[in-house]
């Protein structure tokens, strides 16, 4: 594959942007659940263009972890978060929300339901990561 | 003892999670999903106890109301269904274990089947309609690779078959849901059946029937049922066995929950029982054309469906209770059969009847274990599937539905024939007897397989291992036949209670 370099030069400015939008919409979720699932498509998109820019080369530069791994943590984190409630007495997935006063932002929400959202996040853009790596791969 | 509920869906999403992070580690993947899937029998059998004289559990999801949230549901119905899929998942994942080649060559393999148990879990115990189309999903999407993944460019075909019509109709049915929900305004059960019932009796007819075209599909009515003979007997065995004992049933189950929930009103009766005698008719005729034992044993996955589907259509308690009976009886004796043809493709690498023969000569133990199952799905006597069948004739009579009751008769001998073809391929014969029409090229080769004593002696004792698994899901067929009376008496209790939807209603929404 051909990469250009615009577009390379421009994805050093897209990616911090871009992981930002995805903070941004994983806390933004902040009463109701659901922007782990969303925030999590960004990353995955983030991933992608690594790939379109770079190629394979760029997408195995920015792994930390396999990625199954990533499903993995995300999986255990949600399912986790999910039953905590129950042993409080109350229902599965349940969530309650705290405030905390932290300086310079005042009162801060902290929804439980945060928890469960970066596991999502984490399940999302690790699959669609190993995906990638998989369908990139010249096979075994 | 409320708070049991949500765990019985948490510890098979657990173990996915657990066996996901055990990529790689081959022992402690397999120590996971055993351990979760026995934590999650023991606990269905638990719940099966509190809810065996009539009670119903509901535990919110979130907390949010039913109508607005997720509500679990355990009832009889999901209980006895959900007891008896736990225990057979558990049996072939040993099997799977066992087996060389299943779980040792993808890691992957341990997580799809969690994945997949947590579907069967949710699609059971779940109040709701779009949640029951997520548990399908759910199932779906571990089954695409649960096919695929051990399979050539042949079970790469098959599985895109698989896969198109699967998409094709999760389409469908999440239309039909967002129809459900647009006239009546919840996707919820309980709800359902009261907003339902307030439609226009036409419109309630058409929402049936797209809902049982949909689910018609996933349990392979005729004549929906095409893509089934082509892509399950691809798949490795204990995945074959898995699909052709509990996937189909799924549907069927679903079809059960539906039409006593959510169209009590809707006479249907006439065209299901006509549907479900074709299905067992052309499931049985196709049987018998077959020539290869996986293929034989796939359609008449498609022909015992028909008999659930007509224990539906009678529409009698007793009729419904039939079904759930039949269904009961069948998980565990398809995938037992399928099982035992498992152990037949590892010593043979073949499930083709022209190729085998004489394997009761060789294998007496392996032999018993067939013809015990294969007895049961035929109905003969002490067996399970001949209470199952019994239940289901009486329901027929007693329902004035002669002319079907009659094919069920009917259809039960030739299912019989089918079994004794394969037994008569298969087990009897002479071992020499395989040879005499061989090319002297192939008879050459013999000699050859017989110098590999060290493969032969491995292959043997893997051979044994696997029979002792099998043996334990036949196991559970013989316990469902010596249960029988019990058994039929918590499915008519359990058909009673969804006979009303009133009941289910009431405990949801309080």
């Amino acid at each position: 594959m051909k990469r250009s370099v615009i577009f390379d030069v421009a994805l050093r400015g897209l990616a911090p942007i871009l992981s930002l939008l995805a903070l941004f919409l994983l806390v933004s979720a902040h009463n109701a659940p659901g922007g782990g699932f969303v925030s999590g498509l960004v990353v995955a998109g983030l991933f992608s263009l690594f790939y379109v820019a770079q190629g394979r080369a760029g997408l195995m530069r920015i792994q930390f972890v396999r990625p199954v791994l990533l499903v993995g943590v995300g999986f255990g984190v949600a399912v986790i978060s999910g039953i905590v409630p129950v042993f409080f007495g109350g229902d599965l997935l349940g969530q309650e929300i705290f405030t905390v006063a932290i300086p310079f932002f005042g009162q801060v929400k902290f929804p439980t339901s945060l928890v469960f959202d970066t596991g999502i996040l984490l399940v999302v853009a690790g699959s669609v990561n190993e995906a990638l790596l998989a369908l990139t791969s010249r096979g075994p | 003892m409320r708070s049991a509920l949500p765990y019985l869906l948490w510890i098979p999403f657990t173990g996915t999670a657990a066996a996901l992070l055990a990529f790689g580690r081959f022992w402690l993947q397999r120590v996971i999903a055993v351990v979760a899937l026995s934590a999650c029998l023991v606990l269905s059998v638990l719940l099966l106890l509190e809810v065996r004289s009539g009670g119903i559990l509901v535990s919110r999801v979130g907390g949010w109301p039913a109508g607005v949230g997720i509500t679990l549901v355990f009832d009889l119905l999901s209980a006895l269904v959900l007891t008896v899929a736990l225990a057979v998942l558990l049996c072939v994942l040993i099997f799977a274990i066992v087996e060389p080649g299943t779980d040792d060559e993808a890691s992957a393999f341990h997580p799809s089947y969690l994945a997949m148990a947590t579907g069967v879990v949710l699609a059971t115990i779940t109040g709701d309609l779009f949640n029951f189309f997520v548990a399908f999903e759910i199932i779906l999407l571990a089954s695409f690779f649960l096919l695929t993944f051990t399979a050539g460019a042949d079970g790469i075909r098959a599985g895109i078959t698989y896969v198109v019509i699967n998409v094709v109709i999760s389409a469908l049915f999440l239309i039909a849901i967002a129809l459900a929900y647009y006239m009546t305004g919840t996707v919820s059960f309980a709800q359902l059946a009261g907003g339902i019932s307030a439609l226009p009796p036409n419109v309630q007819e058409v929402l049936w029937a797209f809902l049982f075209f949909i689910l018609g599909v996933k349990a392979a009515i005729f004549p929906l049922f095409m893509w089934l003979p082509d892509s399950y007997p691809v798949a490795r065995s204990p995945v074959t066995a898995v699909f052709a004992g509990l996937l189909t049933k799924v549907g069927v189950y679903g079809i059960i929950r539906m039409k006593s929930v959510m169209f009590p009103a809707v006479s249907a009766g006439k065209v299901m029982v006509v549907i479900a005698a074709l299905t067992m008719v052309v499931g049985v005729l196709g049987a018998i054309a077959q020539s290869d034992m996986k293929r034989i044993l796939s359609f008449h996955v498609v022909s015992q469906v028909g008999y659930m589907i007509f224990g539906v259509g009678i529409a009698t308690a007793a009729g419904l209770a039939g079904a759930i009976f039949f269904m009961l009886h069948q998980i565990p004796v398809k995938a037992s059969l399928f099982l035992v043809g498992g152990v037949i493709e590892e010593e043979h690498r073949t499930t083709s009847l022209k190729k085998l023969g004489g394997i009761a000569h060789r294998r007496p133990w392996l032999s018993a274990l067939f013809i015990l199952a294969a007895l049961s799905l035929a109905g003969f006597p002490p067996f399970s599937g001949f209470a199952a069948k019994l239940a289901l004739i009486r329901a027929g009579i007693d329902g004035r539905e002669f002319a079907a009751t009659a094919v069920a008769a009917i259809v039960s001998i030739l299912t019989l024939y089918s079994m004794m073809k394969i037994w008569g391929g298969a087990f009897w014969g002479s071992p020499e007897h395989e040879n005499l029409d061989e090319t002297p090229a192939e008879k050459a080769e013999l000699p050859e397989h017989d110098e590999s004593e060290p493969i032969d002696a491995a292959l043997n004792r893997s051979v044994k291992h696997l029979a002792i698994a099998a043996a334990g899901l036949v196991g559970i067929t013989l316990a469902i036949a010596l249960v029988a009376g019990p058994l039929y008496e918590l499915s008519l209790r359990a058909a009673e209670q969804i006979m009303d939807p009133k009941i289910y209603a009431a405990a949801v929404l309080k």
